[in-house]
């Protein structure tokens, strides 16, 4: 029997590792173009006018792909001209879950939001400062916090540091972190808030079909759910309006995308 | 100079000056005394006269009436009233005669006569006290004829209504005419005066204010402009305020303009007590003040303009363009860009000018947004008055980036308005202007409809109302049915890149990775600190820093032993030992470590113990000399060490 060459065998193992490889990469790469193929044509259609098809394929692309800052927004943009405002609220807010700092995230759900007379009212100083960062931001900068808090404590074991400065450093970074651990607090309950995204649905005084209502609640406000019985929800809006809402009239902002 | 005398007599020369003196001053007193009494005034009985100069004057202007109290001291009380006529106090004037040999003086009080029309009046007799004795003057006949040419009220006042009735000829208020019908937000250019009859003194107390609340008054910050108009023949001081309306209610309206106001009059008939000319405003006439203070009272009073009634018609909604945002009036559009040669990326200034004449609070950028090809973002807005009220230039400046590298011109631009006299909407377009983007495909755009200039000049259409989103986003029924699509939502443009795909919207801090993360820091931060209070313990125990101290050290001597026991080298060997034992028992018993000796180690340590048989076999080594092999000598160090360590 003939004996190949030993470089002969490693250049056949390369070449078929590159074939596996560029096999793999070819499906992995044309997985990735169909969400951005149908991505572009959602912008086509927006562009035109179909905003219903608009919102079909973006739709499609976060179903299948996942969730971006730009797809939720390209998304809300779509429902807010379709006239569904609470689908396009919840998508703005997604998208700025995702990306607190765009702008044209904050300016679009602001317009939606005056447009519709769905503003929030005065927001307390607290909240105004929590939201300059968005709960993410918080949580780096309150464990970039930590971590470095105990770098230096592990670093002032050998080397020689006045106890002085080492008491202001560490009361200064404790400080912080308290003020990071409040302002993620903040956001992390803006975290846990829905959108009531159907229609405007009236405010239950219990949870039954036929229980008389006390008010009536405006498709895209945004609501705390404070506990669930059966089929109904006990919500509490940013007014302070409470009541029973159906469960199926509202949707949670920060949910896997199992969940939609 | 005084001459110089020499005399054998010099008393009798000073007698003879001082006699020539005295004869002098007496002349000058008997002088002095005939010139008294001759000039002694011969008071005879007082006089009172009145007279006018001329008696004929045209009704806008003066003749001075002087009043002369001759002989006596006397006061005018009261100045007759009479219809039509006003006195206004000039001055007084005092006048020294004499005739004859007799003094006489008399006292002139000039009056100036001004007359509010025409006709022929009757100054009757007046009574006048004169050290104590009651007089009159005679009746002064007066004859006022109609305006001279030069005196005629301005061709502008034509245009102001009638002031009312006979009691605000003092002071009144008039309004420009103002348009009959006007639209909700339209700017009406109006004029206020109020008129101070002259030498008259009022203060204001509150700026023009538009009674009722159908209408919006907008008044510059700044004074009213003073000037003087003679209205009817009579001299006013004429407060101006140039300003706009705009109605707020449709429906009719009633439109009344009001000025709080404070006058200075009299307290009594006769004494119109006014400031010498001067401004009524002010009162710059402190003196007047002074001499007038007891005659004047503070009057405030309101001047209402005549009533007129302004029809605000509602908006047509009609053709009414989706872009529309309340403008109304005549308005031209020109956009500009720069630069027009560009590469991909970079941005384009939009310079979008807006003039005319309207409302331009409501005049906002032409749209841009909703243009997918586009990005763009907020505009500037700069606004520039015009000569006349409403007029100006409104300029907008707004970034836009191509994100299409092939896009080959900016699109027209649309800006609609509602022009009030055509009484219909207007939009006005720019031309599409050229681009040219580095790399750019084919033009997508018919090149003919683009310009290469880098501007767009408007184009009017026929107010069919077609805005431009709607040419942009297309027909947007059918979408969602029962549910009206939202026209006209400013809307930031969508984006064009997909970003980061993620599978859940949850928030970091519930991620595992990074709370496992977080929880490695907080356990690093912890164990940091408690390895720091720790070492601070161990730093302040003193039998543990001396624990540490003598283990080092004898680390350090069972290397050296060790190395000596390679050697085969017994004597330093055993020398050392001895070193090793006598420092670490010195540190143990607090002594001098070479002053410890054999004998105290049998003193203090038991008699059987190892380690003083081994200080026993090095200290003889010291003294007599001794031979170990290298098997004895591992032993030996082996053995030491340990008892060393058990003992340290």
């Amino acid at each position: 029997m003939k004996k190949w060459p030993r470089s002969a065998a490693m250049t056949g193992l390369g070449l078929l590792f590159l074939a596996l490889f560029g096999t793999f990469s070819k499906a992995a790469a044309a997985d990735e173009r169909e969400p951005f193929r149908d991505f572009l044509a959602a912008g086509q259609a927006y562009a035109t006018g179909q905003w219903s098809t608009a919102i079909s394929l973006y739709e499609g692309v976060m179903a299948s792909a996942g969730f971006s800052a730009p797809l939720c927004y390209n998304l809300a943009n779509s429902y807010a001209q379709n006239g569904q405002i609470g689908k396009a609220v919840l998508h703005y807010e997604r998208a700025r879950l995702l990306a607190p700092g765009d702008a044209d995230i904050r300016h679009n759900l602001q317009r939606l939001r005056q447009e519709k007379g769905l503003e929030q009212g005065n927001i307390p100083l607290m909240q105004q400062a929590a939201g300059l960062l968005g709960l993410n931001e918080w949580t780096l900068l309150a464990a970039s916090l930590v971590a470095a808090l105990a770098l230096f404590h592990l670093a002032t074991l050998r080397l020689p540091v006045s106890t002085r400065l080492s008491r202001m450093l560490t009361s200064g970074g404790l400080l912080l972190i308290f003020l990071c651990s409040v302002a993620m607090l903040i956001q992390y309950r803006n975290w846990q808030r829905a959108v009531l995204s159907f229609t405007d649905t009236p405010l239950l005084i219990s949870p039954f079909a036929g229980a008389k209502d006390t008010g009536l609640l405006r498709e895209g406000s945004l609501l705390h759910v404070l506990k669930t019985h059966d089929q109904y929800a006990l919500i509490r809006d940013d007014q302070g309006q409470g009541g029973w809402i159906p469960i199926a009239s509202f949707e949670y902002i920060a949910r896997t995308i199992t969940d939609n | 100079m005084e001459r110089l005398v020499t005399t054998s007599d010099p008393f009798g020369y000073i007698h003879r000056q001082l006699r020539a003196k005295s004869q002098g001053g007496l002349a000058a007193l008997v002088l002095f005394l005939t010139i008294l009494g001759l000039t002694t005034p011969s008071l005879g009985a007082p006089t009172i006269s009145a007279s006018l100069s001329p008696t004929s004057f045209p009704v806008d202007q003066a003749a001075p009436l002087t009043i002369t109290i001759g002989d006596g001291k006397g006061s005018i009380d009261q100045l007759p009233e009479v219809d039509g006529l006003l006195f206004q106090r000039r001055g007084q004037s005092r006048q020294h005669q004499i005739v004859n040999g007799s003094l006489s003086s008399s006292v002139s009080t000039i009056f100036q006569v001004q007359a509010t029309r025409p006709g022929t009046f009757t100054i009757p007799a007046i009574a006048i006290t004169v050290e104590g004795q009651p007089l009159k003057t005679k009746e002064i006949r007066v004859e006022v004829t109609p305006a001279t040419a030069g005196g005629q009220p301005p061709e502008g006042d034509q245009t102001f209504p009638p002031a009312g009735d006979g009691s605000e000829q003092l002071a009144f208020l008039r309004i420009s005419q103002v348009k009959q019908e006007s639209y909700p937000g339209e700017f009406l250019p109006l004029q206020i005066k109020a008129y101070f009859r002259r030498g008259l003194r009022a203060s204001l107390n509150s700026h023009p204010r538009i009674n009722g609340d159908g209408f919006l008054l907008n008044l510059p910050d700044e004074e009213p402009r003073q000037t003087e108009e003679i209205v009817d023949g009579t001299p006013y001081a004429c407060l101006t305020w140039k300003g706009s309306l705009s109605g707020i209610k449709e429906g009719e309206q009633s439109l009344r303009v009001a000025v709080e106001s404070t006058l200075l009059v009299p307290t009594g008939n006769s004494r119109r007590s006014r400031s010498m000319g001067g401004d009524p405003f002010l009162g710059n006439d402190p003196m007047a003040d002074f001499f007038n203070q007891q005659q004047m009272q503070e009057k405030k009073i309101q001047l209402i303009s005549p009533e007129t009634t302004l029809t605000v018609l509602p908006l047509p909604t009609e053709g009414r363009p989706e872009d529309f945002s309340g403008a109304i009036g005549r308005f031209q559009l020109e956009v500009k860009a720069q630069p027009t040669d560009v590469e991909p990326g970079d941005p384009i200034t939009l310079t979008m000018t807006v003039q005319g004449a309207g409302n331009f609070d409501r005049v906002e950028a032409p749209s841009f947004n909703g243009n997918t090809n586009w990005k763009s973002y907020t505009p500037t807005t700069k606004f520039t008055p015009g000569a006349a009220p409403g007029e100006g230039s409104k300029v907008f400046e707004q970034a836009i980036i191509a994100k299409d590298p092939g896009t080959t011109a900016i699109p027209p631009l649309a800006f609609s308005f509602f022009d009030p006299d055509k009484k219909q909407y207007q939009t006005l377009r720019s031309a599409p202007i050229s681009l040219h983007i580095s790399g750019a495909g084919k033009p997508e755009m018919d090149a003919g409809k683009a310009q290469n200039t880098g501007s767009g000049t408007t184009a009017n259409t026929n107010g069919q109302g077609l805005s431009p989103t709607a040419e942009i986003i297309g027909d947007t029924t059918g979408d969602q049915p029962g549910r009206p699509a939202i026209k006209g939502l400013d809307l930031a443009p969508l984006h064009s890149q997909l970003g980061s795909l993620h599978q859940d919207i949850t928030p970091l801090m519930r991620r595992t990775g990074f709370q496992v993360i977080v929880l490695g820091s907080l356990l690093l931060l912890f164990t940091a600190i408690a390895l720091k209070i720790h070492a601070r313990r161990q730093a302040g125990d003193p039998w543990r820093c001396r624990h540490q101290a003598m283990t080092r050290l004898l680390n350090s001597r069972m290397a050296e032993i060790h190395a000596f026991r390679d050697q085969g080298d017994t004597r330093a060997f055993l020398a050392l030992c001895r070193q090793a034992m006598q420092e670490q028992l010195g540190s143990l018993w607090q002594m001098e470590p070479g002053a410890i000796t054999l004998a105290d180690l049998r003193q203090r340590l038991a008699a059987d113990a190892v380690l003083i048989s081994l200080f026993g076999t090095a200290e003889t080594s010291a003294y007599g000399g001794c031979q170990l092999n290298s098997q004895e000598m591992a032993e030996y160090a082996q053995t030491l060490e340990n008892e060393l360590r058990r003992l340290a």
